[in-house]
């Protein structure tokens, strides 16, 4: 293996780790979220319990990605392309459905909800839209690296 | 493909094997293996030259235009 690709995995390894605990915190933020929502049943904890949750789905497929990455030493790989538009799509979702979820939970209690458009946040699902971009540019990655491999 | 590997025929005029080549060019059997039985898509001019270099040979012997 190349001595770039060995330093580039050992700094890896590091990340993946740091990004398996933040998961597991994420996780533990949308169990505390739930608990909180049912025992008092505020809405704004059940968004930032569904938030915890996507934050948690991206965080470990970001963390099978760094898996792929030191087991095969290759980062332009088919697995990795479907993980970052798994990811993608998990972002996009995240980014917009715990805000849907709030909208329904307090239309369903009857209350009146007001959509203030200056104020939505659409950096979320823009980071989804950069994810698919990113995914798009590794699936190409992949192509050359295919390439490269066929040359002696 | 057009152009064919006779990469075969010259290991057999020289009486060198597959793997003793593929050590002294310096890369693995399975690449060597593949370039030989024409699963590869090209070859760089720095492979051709180790393997001309070895095989004491042109690059015209190794491979053929048909």
């Amino acid at each position: 293996m190349d001595l770039r690709v060995r330093e580039l995995i050992k700094k890896i390894r590091t990340d993946k780790n740091i990004t398996f605990l933040l998961a597991l915190v994420a996780v533990g933020v949308f169990v505390a979220q739930i608990v909180y929502y049912v025992q008092k049943g505020e809405v704004f904890s059940l968004k930032r319990g569904f938030q915890a949750l996507f934050l948690s789905v991206t965080l470990f497929l970001l963390f099978a990605v760094l898996q792929r990455i030191t087991k095969t030493g290759k980062p332009f790989d088919k697995t990795i392309v479907t993980l970052l538009r798994v990811m993608a799509v998990v972002v996009i979702v995240g980014g917009v459905l715990p805000s849907c979820v709030e909208v329904f939970v307090v239309v369903i209690r009857g209350g009146i909800y007001t959509i203030d458009i200056a104020n939505l946040d659409i950096f979320v699902p823009v980071l989804g839209v950069m994810i698919g971009i990113f995914s798009e540019i590794f699936s190409y990655g992949n192509d050359l690296q295919e390439d490269n491999d066929m040359i002696a | 493909m057009a152009i064919i590997v006779r990469l075969d025929r010259m290991m057999a005029d020289r009486k060198i094997s597959l793997n003793e080549l593929a050590e002294r060019v310096g890369m693995s059997n399975v690449n060597l293996s593949n370039l030989k039985t024409g699963k590869m898509k090209g070859i760089r001019f720095e492979t051709l030259d180790s393997i001309c270099d070895v095989l004491d040979c042109q690059p015209g012997d190794i491979l053929e235009h048909q």
